[in-house]
């Protein structure tokens, strides 16, 4: 078979051409009178569980927004996008989204991802409303297009130190994970160490599915911090408590909300009880977080977890924001400043600048219930 | 319009890198160079400390854009060297290697998800400029390299390449011929890893894992060694691939895109390197 | 705190060398390196966790061994061997696209996420260690010395070595060159199989895992010096060795980078390996 070259080669390049201009043709989509906004998730990798749970909450929401809308209200609509935790692919997904007409997005999961898209972000006046991402200058670098309803770092540290300065914990040692979630965590850390008279003896970074933990367990060791922040992902954070158990590294653990959900104890088995954690509070009377948890068990089978109602939160305050500003952005920036509502995780509420005002936290432990491992709030 | 200009800008950058892969460096030295990705990388971590570290902005971006070409081509010099002394499965683990050092160093200089907010020099902040800027490199390389191949003198790389020893006996400088196609593709790398560090913003290292490598060199195999249509042809299975896997799997399916592509380009791997090794452009292989 | 770093760093280096010694004998009978070899080690490992959830322990060990061993000399037999006439750098090559498809295939089945074992372990009292970590030692220790007792002493190893010293005479002389090297195969499988299941046990594993290995091991192996299976293993262990210090005073990624750059001077300067013989390619 002798195809000259020549023809071969411009075959190849019409093909090209002639399958872009389709796929172009295909995805022009006509005005709708939907409400839309969209939700960038990490559905794999290492954070997946957590995408997933948030697209639970934000589905029920939706579906709960839907039911109840008024005859002549458009009905709302969330086009999930995946982002594989990384952030050009989110940026990739946020150009998606905006080329399909989407002005309002629900989530941008993960701090790096969040701060990444914000350039274009503010380029594009596009409105963000984020229920997880806690690096602590967002709001700031997001020139009014960034709001979120999840208090920053800086406040969960305090009441992380605030929590070891009640136990009379006096060296810590901080386990980070080395991205920007990670660091931003330690940097909080160490600026208000002092301020509760603790001393950070020790801060080791920790990469991504590290093989083994058994140096960093040992050096820990030989170092005597009495209290171990751990601000690194669930996985990891479960095999470095495996490893603690195993060198009986007496030590209190302390951690943020991502250790909740099942990641953490299914690595660390026996050795996750007693690790302690500090979550923005719900209140647990709130009917309608009750009515929520019901739901979410029938229809998903497990416990909401704090990612879950910060989804279902966004996604319902988002909605409103979004009806009172009648689709504009301008307006809507406007709007937030004075916006104020009663959200299954307590009152959400921004201050002049646009930054969440943040509520208490929760302190929970984990404890073994049957063979199970939950979390229950920590008594003195 | 905006995935037009994003898809001939990404285009563009990925036809620099096979250019320099299947062109210059495999072209006319012969050797396997799995891991020139480490080069593309090196580029683009370049650009990263200098806009981002060091916090260089406006006219003097180009700066730290030839700074990081200037780079590559140092780096691209421990291959180089490395020939003098090894060759054929040696220099495929060298190769890699380099390009696991790369990765390892961005990750640690960057953080597992690199550099982001990188500053695009003066004049090229738009996306188009960007493209017609990408496109104009390219043209200048293409026609580079085809000055090379109609030059009076290409026989002497040729016979410096096939019969080594026969060169050196004729009194051909074979290691200075060598190591300068091996500075020039790292340089052309290295350019292209800018660029996609302008294009995207962002550093992203898991765009220069070694799997990433791996498929690229299956692309310039398969587009051809020592031929600028095959480039051309490569690049645009490159792109084109991935354009239709994501556009097909879009939404909460979007997580099986990247994966189907690895699949798919594994498999060209060992088809093209077994039953196509001259690949649909190439008149020899390597 | 240093003995206990040390502990730790032999007991890794176990492992390490055990992987090393898989690549190793690959090596040494097709004079390939095979970078499918430490995902054979993911896909046992993943293999043990599905099977472990329906079927008891040991039952799951044996069954999934048997399925990597299998899987190697299928992979071996079928795509391998007919390929190593264009050459042992388009095998090489092949090998990597087969590894890059079973991480895809894997990641499509169980997606990227860290997929964990149920069996809960509890170390050794007095020695902090893990059962499964023990057991490795005198499992390297005696297959390295059956190894070197067959190949020295019988019919059959002694043919394996007429392999390896020189291919085209051995199938002169009517040496079942394929037979032998399936089995020298089926032995790197197990090698792979065993960590695996160690592996599996200890940290969980995603598909991506047995990439970290590969780096450790194909350095181990490189620096050793490829012909010398002492040699593999030496370094192996040192390579555990210095990880575990690496990490207790640097990063997990210092470590990381340490190794390569150790093996990129090794291969500048004495590309045959520490421990190698003089090679013939330079």
């Amino acid at each position: 078979m002798k195809l000259n070259k020549n023809i071969v080669f411009w075959i190849i390049i019409i093909v090209a051409i002639v399958v872009v201009g389709s796929f172009l043709f295909l995805s022009k989509k006509g005005k709708t009178d939907k409400i839309r906004m969209a939700s960038l998730l990490p559905l794999d990798g290492q954070v997946a569980a957590y995408g997933e749970m948030m697209r639970n909450g934000q589905t029920l929401a939706m579906e709960e927004i839907n039911l109840n809308k008024k005859v002549n209200e458009p009905i709302l609509e969330i086009l999930f996008f995946n982002t594989s935790h990384k952030k050009d692919v989110a940026l990739d997904r946020l150009k998606e989204a905006v080329r399909n007409g989407i002005k309002f997005i629900a989530e941008i999961f993960g701090s790096d991802q969040a701060e990444h898209c914000l350039s274009y972000a503010i380029q594009s006046n596009i409105f963000i409303l984020s229920g997880v991402d806690t690096k602590p200058d967002l709001i700031e670098k997001g020139q009014g297009n960034f709001y979120r309803i999840m208090p920053n770092d800086a406040a969960a540290t305090e009441f992380l130190l605030q929590w070891a300065n009640d136990l009379k914990i006096k060296k810590i040692a901080i386990l980070y994970a080395n991205d920007d979630w990670g660091e931003g965590l330690l940097n909080a850390a160490i600026k208000n160490c002092s301020k509760y008279n603790i001393e950070l003896i020790e801060q080791r970074d920790i990469s991504r599915n590290q093989p083994s933990f058994s140096a960093v367990v040992t050096q820990l060791k030989s170092s005597g911090a009495d209290g171990i922040f751990l601000f690194i992902y669930p996985d990891d954070g479960g095999r470095f408590l495996k490893e603690a158990a195993r060198q009986n590294l007496m030590s209190k653990y302390f951690a943020t909300e991502n250790f909740t959900g099942t990641d953490m104890i299914k690595s660390a088995k026996d050795a996750a009880e007693g690790v302690m954690l500090v979550v923005p509070a719900t209140s647990p009377e709130n009917p309608k977080l009750i009515e929520f948890k019901k739901t979410y068990k029938n229809r998903f089978g497990n416990d909401p977890t704090i990612f879950s109602i910060k989804g279902y939160d966004a996604v319902n305050v988002l909605h409103d924001i979004i009806i009172l500003s009648d689709n504009e952005v301008a307006k809507a920036k406007e709007i937030i400043k004075n916006y104020s509502t009663e959200g299954l995780s307590g009152k959400l509420s921004f201050d002049e600048n646009g930054e969440f005002i943040p509520g208490v936290y929760d302190r929970l432990v984990f404890v073994k219930i049957g063979d199970n491992y939950v979390t229950r709030p920590f008594l003195e | 319009m905006e995935l037009i200009i994003s898809l001939l800008t990404k285009s563009g950058i990925y036809a620099i890198f096979i250019l320099s892969l299947n062109n210059i460096v495999m072209g006319k030295t012969g050797y396997w160079a799995v891991g020139h990705l480490a080069l593309f990388a090196f580029g683009a971590l370049i650009t990263g400390i200098m806009t981002v570290i060091l916090g260089i902005s406006g006219i003097f971006v180009y700066l730290a854009f030839v700074i990081s070409i200037f780079f590559s081509g140092i780096l691209s010099l421990i291959p180089a060297i490395s020939t003098l002394r090894i060759r054929g499965d040696f220099f495929i683990f060298i190769s890699i290697t380099l390009s696991e050092i790369v990765r390892v160093g961005a990750e640690y200089i960057a953080g597992p998800s690199g550099f982001s907010n990188i500053s695009r020099p003066l004049g090229l902040s738009s996306d188009s400029s960007l493209m017609y800027f990408t496109l104009l490199i390219f043209l200048i390389a293409a026609l580079y390299s085809y000055s090379m191949k109609k030059h009076p003198l290409k026989n002497i790389s040729i016979l410096a390449r096939v019969a080594e020893s026969s060169a050196l006996s004729f009194g051909i400088n074979v290691y200075n011929l060598r190591i300068k196609m091996f500075i020039l593709g790292g340089m052309l790398a290295g350019m292209s890893g800018s660029l996609f560090a302008f294009y995207s913003n962002g550093t992203d290292p898991q765009r220069f894992n070694i799997n990433e490598a791996i498929m690229l060199f299956a692309l310039a195999i398969l587009g051809g060694v020592d031929s600028i249509r095959g480039t051309i042809i490569a690049t645009i299975l490159y792109v084109i691939t991935i354009f239709v896997l994501e556009s097909l799997f879009r939404g909460p399916f979007g997580i099986y895109a990247p994966r189907l592509v690895s699949i798919f380009f594994g498999i060209l791997l060992i088809f093209s390197i077994n039953f196509m090794p001259k690949g649909i452009m190439g008149k020899r292989s390597i | 705190m240093i003995f206990d770093l040390l502990k730790f760093g032999f007991f890794y280096g176990i492992l390490i060398a055990l992987i090393s010694l898989g690549f190793g004998l690959i090596y040494n009978i097709m004079k390939i390196v095979d970078f499918a070899h430490t995902d054979r080690i993911t896909l046992s490992s993943y293999l043990f966790i599905i099977l472990n959830e329906y079927f008891n322990i040991y039952f799951s060990i044996t069954i999934s061994i048997l399925i990597c061993i299998l899987f190697t000399i299928l992979i071996e037999r079928f795509l391998y061997s007919p390929l190593l006439k264009k050459g042992t750098t388009p095998v090489m090559m092949t090998s990597f696209g087969l590894s890059i498809i079973l991480q895809s295939i894997l990641a499509l089945i169980f997606s990227s996420a860290l997929k964990v074992s149920s069996i809960s372990e509890d170390a050794i009292t007095g020695i902090g260690l893990y059962p499964r970590e023990l057991i490795l030692l005198p499992i390297l220790v005696v297959s390295i010395f059956l190894l070197n007792n067959w190949l020295k002493n019988y019919k059959l190893g002694k043919a394996i070595r007429a392999i390896v010293s020189n291919r085209e005479r051995a199938i002169f002389f009517n040496v079942p060159v394929k037979r032998l090297q399936s089995s020298i195969f089926a032995i790197s499988g197990l090698f792979a199989g065993i960590a695996g299941i160690s592996i599996a046990i200890g940290s969980g594993i995603t598909p991506t895992t047995g990439f970290k290995y590969m780096i450790f091991s194909f350095s181990a192996c490189l620096v050793g010096g490829l012909k010398s299976l002492w040699g593999i293993i030496i370094i192996g262990v040192l390579f555990g060795i210095l990880l575990v210090f690496a990490e207790a005073f640097g990063s997990a990624l210092l470590s990381e980078a340490l190794v390569l750059c150790i093996l990129v001077i090794v291969l500048l300067v004495k590309p045959e390996g520490l421990f190698g013989e003089k090679l013939r390619i330079i």
